[in-house]
């Protein structure tokens, strides 16, 4: 890669690294995670950054480059354990109601299955049209309408149960 | 909550986002290094094949009646093996090699009523994670007379786990700061979780795994065992031990109702005991 693409792709990196963070963590639910798959998307995005740089579509194809990577770690045989010293990964402080609200929906999504989970937060959360979520999902317009509404009723069906038992 | 108001929720979504762990800058330095150790390895294949196509050729030649060529000495067409980068302190692929060949070695032994085994890589999935990067999985595969089966041994550096002696704490903090709820069985009982100190100044840690219930803390039935063996030096041997079998395994041992469950688990505590506690596990 020259010198010019190594610096236009640090220039990307610097730009996107919080946003797609943050698609990685409503993804996985754990930041430390989201952060190593940030890091694993980047990676595979260095490699083909000279012929995708100028590509209208490199946001959608880095969120596809994210999603892969957790769709790949969905299926790693041995997830990452919760440490287990008691010690809570560093966690910022901030208003108990709309922590409390967020915790919720991001814990819910948790529960749904991930390509569900994956139409609804690139949909609902990152606000993207139905079209650029089927070009990160790789899927039909269709599909990424039916996993929506499916991952909303799922959503909505465990946000409920939890509330019966509270 | 309707529909309407759970997608007002999702698109308001406010995250308390930690400060940010990486540096944009320095991955990019990781992903050139990278790219650049998989160029030279791809052109060290290129040589290898250019080379065995000139030797073909020249046996060829050599058949035909022809001058026979001078080949040189032997070369190896055996591909070549990712090397260790020195300058990398979390590259552990040399100590992948050795744990996967350790283990090819000792299988056999452990379990000896098992067929097919095959020991898959050690692989380190958290290179790039400041925390984690000092571990390496490796997925064995059998089958026995229970059916298709898997475990996973890990091999873990200092600092990766916590220690033995809060391993089976129920007191550990939950979320948002409270005190956590241990999940229950049906009967009532919690998960096994035993600490048992062994010679030598290391513990072993034998505990159950439980399936999800239907409520957030409350678990449907054990699924697995699981053994940690924490070493004095702080680095942790671990291997997982559930009764699922996933499909993909089940396919490759040409089962014709993938997936399901086993009626016992893979392996015996006595057989996670012995493969946690061998010592030639090591990151170094």
């Amino acid at each position: 890669m020259r010198g010019e693409e190594d610096a236009s792709f640090r220039e990307f990196a610097r730009a996107r690294t919080i946003a797609l963070r943050r698609t990685a963590y409503l993804l996985c639910g754990d930041w430390h995670l989201a952060e190593d798959l940030t890091q694993n998307a980047l990676i595979k995005l260095y490699g083909v950054w000279p012929r995708m740089q100028r590509s209208e579509r490199i946001d959608n194809y880095t969120r596809r480059v994210l999603l892969r990577c957790w769709l790949d770690e969905q299926r790693r045989p041995w997830r990452r354990r919760e440490r287990r010293d008691g010690v809570l990964p560093e966690a910022p402080a901030s208003e108990p109601g709309e922590s409390g609200l967020s915790d919720v929906l991001v814990r819910a999504l948790g529960k749904i299955p991930p390509r569900q989970r994956a139409a609804v937060v690139l949909r609902f959360c990152a606000d993207l049209p139905v079209a650029d979520v089927a070009t990160a999902l790789g899927c039909s317009e269709g599909t990424v309408k039916s996993q929506t509404a499916r991952g909303l009723d799922a959503l909505r069906a465990v946000i409920e149960r939890w509330e019966a038992v509270a | 909550m309707d529909e309407s108001e759970l997608v007002n929720r999702l698109r308001g979504l406010a995250l308390a986002e930690p400060a940010l762990g990486i540096d944009p800058d320095e991955v990019a330095t990781r992903a050139a290094r990278r790219l650049r150790q998989r160029r030279a390895t791809m052109g060290a294949v290129v040589a290898v094949v250019a080379l065995a196509a000139a030797v073909v050729a020249a046996s060829a030649t050599n058949l035909t009646g022809a001058e026979p060529a001078d080949i040189g000495p032997p070369i190896s067409t055996e591909f070549p093996s990712p090397q260790p980068d020195p300058t990398d302190p979390h590259d552990l692929s040399g100590a992948a090699g050795r744990n996967r060949a350790h283990l090819r070695q000792v299988i056999g032994t452990v379990l000896p009523a098992t067929q097919q085994v095959s020991v898959g890589d050690f692989k380190q999935y958290n290179r790039y994670d400041v925390r984690l990067w000092a571990q390496l999985i490796s997925q064995v595969e059998f089958t026995d007379d229970a059916g298709p089966a898997a475990f996973y041994l890990e091999v873990a550096g200092p600092g990766v786990y916590g220690t033995a002696d809060t391993a089976c704490n129920p007191n550990l903090v939950g979320r948002d700061g409270k005190p956590a709820v241990e999940a229950t069985l049906p009967d009532g009982k919690h998960l096994r979780c035993d600490t048992i100190p062994q010679p030598g100044g290391s513990t072993l840690v034998l505990g159950e795994n439980g399936e999800p219930g239907a409520t957030e803390h409350t678990l449907s039935r054990v699924s697995g065992l699981y053994a940690l063996l924490y070493r004095s030096d702080g680095s942790v041997v671990g291997l997982s031990n559930d009764d699922k079998v996933s499909n993909e395994v089940a396919e490759r041992f040409g089962q014709p109702n993938p997936g399901g469950t086993r009626s016992r688990f893979p392996l015996t505590e006595q057989q996670m005991i012995a493969l946690v506690t061998d010592p030639a596990f090591t990151l170094r």
